[in-house]
């Protein structure tokens, strides 16, 4: 009996991630004058079904990183668990050592490339941020740090937006003018997006700091969206 | 204080209250059994010479193999227990081999001879009842190692049953060692030539020796940057004990 | 209203209709409805053959069933393109410094090339992350070997090591497509030329990646002079550097991966000279 029972324990059939369940969609990340500024709305949706209206999606990792994801929101907080762990094990050393955006940005590409290895993934496409720092890390454990940075649909819809309008000395106020923007048309045309979002900023000397979600103000009153095309009947979408 | 060893040389993980390994140092002594091994560097190479005691004159000589080719560069001669010393050599040719095959060169000699040295200090290692075998004792034999690299040129390696291996310009082991390390004190000069390397060697063990030495009782092999390692023929070797 | 030109088929094909029972799509008072996931009036309804797609007679509109993305692939394909040419005291790498995935550029700056020693140099296009995994194995191991034999490597011994490396990952391979050059130990230029499971072979110029197929021809021309009557020319590392930025200029025209910076490196017995070049970055 104790080798049929042994039996059904190890033959019981692993379970890898083939796709994501409850996903969140982009996060947007820039440089600017004096720092690095993240930002994501706070949906995550299960399918096309809006589920998750408060999930925040960019965290800080210590004292001074700032960790957005996009993707598989369940595998998000296992990260999250895992480098609050890390963390914790920082502190109770006491001996002033933290781990950097750096060190983070580098261990997590270790984790998802050994993950992506064992053919299970960790779903997400992550952005790091440090006062000094904006990295990414995908899902295969691909990394390159840039100016700045797109996730998901934010890829297509962002970066032509953020390549015209970046400057290396923005403001904070433009950087978060700016980030404004791009999820405001993230927000219109991306069904997977929301209006309420997050802003979050890493400086030198503030550390990292993320926003208690808010609403951005939406115009539905522009052209495309007023009027229908050809004249034909419709929902004013193109 | 302990008047006996007994009490701490039984097992090769236990130190002695004064920080000995008796079982290390019966290893060492060993050695001092094994017939005379000499190694003598100069410019141009390398020259082992090793002894071999023939107890009987129906013994076949040329079955006592106490000088191998380790690579196509590298050479060992030793002292001790003969059986322990294949091990080791074997374990030195498949390092030279995996050199080749990872890296697509000859090995260092140095890095050849720290590889012997790794499997001659893991004794003691190994679980009660681990698949791979527990090794029970050190090796009881020492090797002169010697070789040519182009990171050194000629050199010649002493390693012993600690696991410990020591660079030396000449170096005798063996029964006749200390007779034949101050001779070789004596009369090394670092501008030998390789014939004159050879002349030293075989003298050397000439004086040593028990029985009276010939073409029979002794081995002569070179290490030259050109021909690499060579065993030499018993009519080299009596061209050498002719000039003698 | 006309009706939509049908295209011509043998047999009538079923209408494109609701899941919804015959008499839903007509109501009480005899009117037609419109059929509910049709935007066309029901006059109009497209005949169309779901046949040949599994599950047809549950249409799914993108709503109702999982996922929306394909299978998980461990690879990714970041394009660039890589290039080294020998010469006799002297080896030229380049690569470009575009990094994209799809019809998607992910960064404009990200180096293809990657020094193991002071006289190799490791270039990589292919997948990034896997290139990263390369090189930090290939840095370890080439570390250790100072450590354990007090010199740098030769490229020779880089080379044979890549080798074996790459076959190492036989059966789940690093998706990278390499070329190493650097001075050999006689002072000579080598370039060493790979495919992603470790076979490998020593050659006079070697092109790799997303733009290999337009650099080739060019270099067989230039480099090789293959087919050519002329008398062929010794070329000095200068000379050489020039007819690289042509080859990425010439490549950059017509891969869409290849463009954005050229980085260029000089391997002498003296060391590694680094040196950029602007491309395209459309």
């Amino acid at each position: 009996m104790a080798s049929l029972h042994l039996n059904a324990a190890t033959t019981a059939p692993s379970q890898h991630t083939k796709y994501p369940i409850v996903t969140g969609t982009s996060v947007l990340g820039l440089r600017y004058d004096g720092g690095v500024m993240v930002a994501a709305d706070t949906l995550c949706s299960y399918g096309s079904m809006a589920k998750y209206k408060d999930a925040r999606r960019i965290r800080t990792v210590g004292p001074a990183t700032l960790l957005g994801a996009s993707g598989e929101y369940s595998d998000f907080q296992s990260i999250m668990d895992m480098l609050e762990g890390m963390e914790q094990q920082n502190d109770n050393f006491d001996d002033g050592h933290s781990t950097d955006a750096q060190q983070t940005h580098s261990y997590l590409r270790a984790v998802m490339y050994q993950r992506r290895s064992k053919m299970n993934p960790l779903w997400n496409d992550l952005v790091v941020a440090g006062p000094n720092f904006l990295g990414l890390v995908d899902k295969i454990g691909t990394t390159y740090t840039d100016n700045f940075i797109a996730t998901g649909f934010g890829s297509y819809l962002a970066i032509p937006i953020l390549r015209k309008k970046w400057r290396p000395t923005m403001s904070e106020g433009e950087a978060r003018g700016l980030l404004e923007d791009c999820l405001k048309v993230l927000f219109y045309r991306d069904c997977r997006a929301l209006n309420r979002i997050q802003i979050a900023k890493v400086t030198e000397e503030g550390g990292a700091v993320v926003s208690e979600p808010y609403e951005i103000e939406t115009d539905w009153s522009a052209a495309s969206f007023a009027t229908t095309k050809g004249g034909l009947e419709g929902d004013g979408g193109w | 204080m302990y008047l006996t060893r007994s009490e701490y040389d039984r097992g090769v993980s236990t130190f002695s209250p004064e920080g000995r390994l008796f079982q290390v140092e019966y290893a060492i002594e060993a050695i001092k059994l094994g017939s005379t091994a000499i190694g003598i560097t100069c410019p141009s190479g390398v020259v082992l010479a090793v002894e071999k005691r023939l107890s009987s004159k129906l013994l076949v000589g040329e079955s006592v193999e106490k000088i191998m080719e380790v690579d196509s560069h590298i050479g060992a001669a030793m002292s001790g227990l003969v059986a322990d010393a294949r091990t080791l050599v074997d374990h030195a040719r498949v390092e030279a081999q995996n050199h080749r095959f990872t890296y697509d060169e000859a090995i260092g000699v140095e890095a050849l001879t720290q590889g012997v040295c790794d499997l001659a200090l893991s004794f003691g290692e190994g679980d009660e009842g681990d698949k791979k075998k527990r090794m029970s004792r050190p090796f009881g034999v020492a090797l002169l190692l010697a070789g040519w690299d182009d990171l050194a040129g000629p050199q010649l390696f002493f390693s012993d049953p600690s696991g410990t291996f020591v660079k030396y310009k000449a170096k005798a082991i063996g029964a006749g060692s200390e007779g034949a390390q101050s001779n070789l004190s004596e009369s090394y000069s670092s501008t030998l030539t390789l014939q004159e390397a050879e002349d030293l060697a075989l003298s050397t063990l000439k004086q040593v020796m028990e029985e009276k030495i010939n073409v029979d009782n002794v081995e002569l092999a070179t290490v030259t940057k050109d021909s690499g390692f060579k065993i030499k023929k018993k009519e080299e070797v009596k061209a050498v004990l002719e000039r003698l | 209203m006309t009706s939509l030109p049908l295209p011509p088929h043998s047999s009538p094909r079923p209408l494109l209709t609701s899941p919804l029972p015959r008499s839903a799509l007509t109501h009480a008072n005899g009117i037609q409805r419109l059929p509910i996931h049709h935007s066309e009036p029901h006059s109009m309804a497209v005949p169309a053959s779901f046949d040949q797609q599994p599950g047809a007679d549950s249409i799914d509109h993108g709503v109702t069933e999982a996922p929306y993305e394909r299978r998980f692939s461990p690879y990714d394909f970041n394009g660039g393109t890589t290039l080294a040419i020998s010469g006799p005291d002297f080896a030229v790498v380049a690569g470009d410094t575009r990094m994209s995935t799809g019809y998607e550029i992910l960064s404009r700056d990200v180096s293809k090339l990657h020094p193991l020693t002071d006289h190799c140099v490791l270039a990589s296009a292919g997948c990034k992350t896997d290139v990263d995994q390369l090189r930090s194995v290939l840095d370890i191991r080439s570390d250790m070997y100072r450590h354990n034999h007090q010199k740098d490597m030769k490229v020779t011994s880089v080379a044979q090591m890549l080798g074996n490396t790459l076959y190492g990952r036989r059966f789940f391979p690093y998706y990278s497509f390499n070329v190493l050059a650097g001075v050999d130990a006689e002072g000579k230029g080598a370039v060493y030329s790979y495919d992603a499971i470790g076979s490998f072979e020593r050659t006079h110029f070697s092109a790799s990646g997303s733009g290999q197929s337009f650099v080739v021809p060019l270099l067989d021309n230039v480099i090789v002079h293959k087919n050519r009557q002329d008398e062929k020319r010794e070329l000095g590392a200068e000379e050489v550097v020039e007819i690289v930025k042509d080859a990425f200029v010439t490549a950059g025209e017509r891969d869409i991966y290849t463009g954005d910076k050229l980085e260029i490196m000089v391997i002498t017995k003296d060391g590694i000279q680094k040196s950029t070049f602007p491309l395209k970055a459309d």
